[in-house]
């Protein structure tokens, strides 16, 4: 099994109603995922990013083109405890306390009870949901369910993971949590193919991406080969003005050309995670 | 399990509700019979029922996702649901559990708001049709004795006598008529009229074989009396508790419909619409008479003991009508996943 995800041509149409043409959601769009990859699917609201999980989760059959998960079928229910799916929306059964959601899932999908047990009480202490865990659904906040739906989709230990906007509602320092929970997920060969909107997420956790638009991919690739353009760049630091003037001169000596001269900002993910380290530090010492 | 918890604890307040208003409507309206016995009051006992039915619905509906189209965590649900009916089954069957045991309050509720109130329900009695020897149910110039055989074990306190009665020539008085029970005579006698329910009282009550009618020679109507118009009632009181959750229960007959009808539009329709699909199936099975509750109601009402009067079997056309429809859907289901995936 070369590859984990697979889906060739794949169409999908939605009817509209009385003598109005059906919606065509996806049109012939073919992705696929290799094993411990991590994938993104970026596009627009109404791309398609929502439908294409749904096909591999085996929601909605195509109606042209065929979708394997694991060299399966995406209906086959051997498939359900394989793959955690965390779709967008509402959870269900917001009388339930977390720890209750989880066990209830976890005899949905057929998982021996302790099993079900250890891994509920692991995922919810690592997403921070450790002492919340007896509160009801309907009393979390949105960040609290969107860690709580992913609890419950890693509850079987999948090796594939497909995730819709895992990180919307989250804050910074929860969306920090899934993406390193991703990660690691991918390092020990979990697969993960993930839709968001959250540019900078994808390109700090994905590997390869899928550009959707209108139902079809407009682009695909690894981030080099999308946001490469060929030129190769210096970033300097902690040097004064005339650190600065004579790296300047080598530059124009060998041909290369000074673009921009000024303070480099970072990106708000990386001072939040810089912020965080430096506390863990401190707490260590 | 958690369909029977959500169901109960949406019960809770229509049943506190129910009774509450059981309790205004007992004190306002007044009941007035002609036996002074405040029987009438019973069919109040369709306010908590109709009451809780409603209920049991709509929390059928709203504690499990796939039991309506895009209810929140529908898709959640749907992926990894693996029982019969995407466990619609599971949760109407939890649904009716949660509603059993809220009848069963409901009932012992209202007995006791009976006793409290001081509205005379009274004891139950078991009446019992009889089984008439001859083949001819009538009494005129051929055949003027009927014989009924009993074959109940319990002593009887009275039997209730109720004739039909036909033109003949131009006498206009009903009938003479005599009873005999156990060749002891009882009771001789004009008919006043003719359809109505004419008791007689066995002092002391006694087990009773047979009970004779004999018309009168003279003038009078020809009279019918066939083996339902004759009925035995039992000396022995019976608890108007049990009378009353008895009466209750049987809203689980029409109910069963209800849900099986949501069952089939299940993943289909939109909640408001399977809400009100299922209520007009249980509205239309009670008010027209295809699920005996209106009877067990009314037949509580009347003091009658309700395990004689075979009124479960009534209901048994309604139950196995909900289980083919169910089974129906599950037949249909099934066929759809295997076209959809091959699988089985």
């Amino acid at each position: 099994m070369t590859r984990v995800i697979s889906a060739q041509d794949v169409t999908v149409t939605f009817p509209q109603g009385f003598r109005k043409p059906p919606f065509q959601a996806l049109d012939g769009l073919s992705v696929h995922v290799n094993p411990g990859e991590v994938v993104g699917i970026l596009g627009p609201n109404g791309s398609g990013k929502t439908t294409l999980l749904r096909v591999l989760a085996g929601l909605l059959r195509p109606a042209r083109g065929e979708a394997t998960v694991l060299d399966r079928q995406p209906s086959d229910r051997s498939l359900v405890s394989q793959v955690g799916y965390q779709p967008e929306g509402a959870m269900p059964f917001p009388t339930l306390s977390g720890v209750e959601f989880l066990h209830y899932m976890g005899d949905l999908m057929q998982l021996p009870t302790k099993t079900t047990r250890d891994s509920s009480r692991a995922w919810l202490d690592r997403l921070g949901l450790g002492d919340t865990g007896r509160k009801k659904i309907r009393d979390y906040s949105t960040g609290m369910r969107r860690r709580l739906a992913l609890a419950a989709s890693l509850l079987a230990d999948p090796e594939v993971l497909l995730l819709d906007e895992p990180t919307s509602g989250l804050d910074p320092d929860g969306s920090l949590l899934v993406m390193d929970i991703l990660r690691e997920r991918a390092e020990t060969g979990t697969s993960v193919l993930l839709a968001s909107h959250h540019l900078q997420e994808v390109e700090q956790t994905c590997q390869r991406i899928y550009l959707l638009s209108d139902g079809r991919v407009v682009s695909e690739g690894t981030l080099d080969d999308l946001l490469g353009t060929g030129e190769a760049h210096l970033v300097v630091r902690d040097l004064d003005a005339a650190g600065f003037d004579a790296v300047e001169r080598v530059v124009r000596e060998s041909g290369g050309k000074v673009v921009r001269r000024g303070e480099e900002r970072e990106h708000l993910f990386a001072l939040f995670r810089r912020v965080r380290e430096g506390e863990a530090e401190d707490g260590q010492r | 399990m958690l369909s029977f918890r959500a169901s109960a604890r949406g019960l809770v307040v229509p049943l506190i509700g129910a009774l509450l208003l059981c309790a205004l409507c007992l004190q306002l309206v007044p009941f007035q019979t002609d036996t002074g016995v405040d029987r009438a009051a019973g069919q109040w006992l369709h306010l908590p029922g109709l009451l809780l039915v409603a209920a049991v619905l709509g929390a059928a509906l709203e504690g499990w996702p796939l039991f309506s189209r895009a209810r929140p965590g529908f898709t959640w649900i749907l992926r990894v649901e693996n029982r019969p009916l995407h466990g619609c089954l599971a949760a109407a069957l939890g649904s009716m559990a949660a509603l059993a045991v809220a009848l069963t309050l409901a009932g012992l509720s209202f007995a006791t708001l009976l006793i409290v109130l001081d509205v005379d329900q009274g004891d139950a009695r078991r009446r019992t049709s009889v089984q008439l020897r001859q083949q001819r149910p009538y009494l005129d110039n051929k055949q003027d004795t009927l014989v009924f055989l009993t074959g109940d074990a319990d002593p009887v306190g009275s039997i209730r006598l109720r004739p039909d009665a036909f033109l003949s020539g131009r006498d206009f008085r009903v009938a003479k008529i005599e009873v005999r029970v156990d060749g002891e005579k009882l009771h001789e006698g004009w008919l006043d009229n003719a359809g109505d329910t004419v008791k007689f009282d066995l002092v002391p009550p006694r087990r009773v074989r047979e009970i004779e009618i004999r018309r009168k020679p003279g003038p009078g109507l020809l009279l019918r009396v066939t083996s339902d118009r004759l009925e035995v009632e039992s000396s022995e009181p019976r608890s108007a508790v049990i009378n009353c959750i008895l009466a209750l229960l049987s809203y689980l007959i029409p109910v069963s419909l209800a849900l099986a009808v949501m069952i089939v539009g299940h993943a289909h329709l939109a909640m408001p619409v399977n809400f009100t699909a299922g209520l007009v199936a249980c509205l239309l099975a009670t008010l027209l008479e295809l699920a005996p509750t209106n009877a067990a109601i009314t037949t509580f009402a009347r003091g009658r003991w309700l395990p004689g009067e075979g009124l479960a079997a009534d209901g048994l056309p309604v139950v196995a009508g909900a289980v083919a429809l169910t089974a129906l859907t599950a037949l249909g289901h099934w066929l759809g996943a295997v076209r959809r995936t091959g699988l089985q």
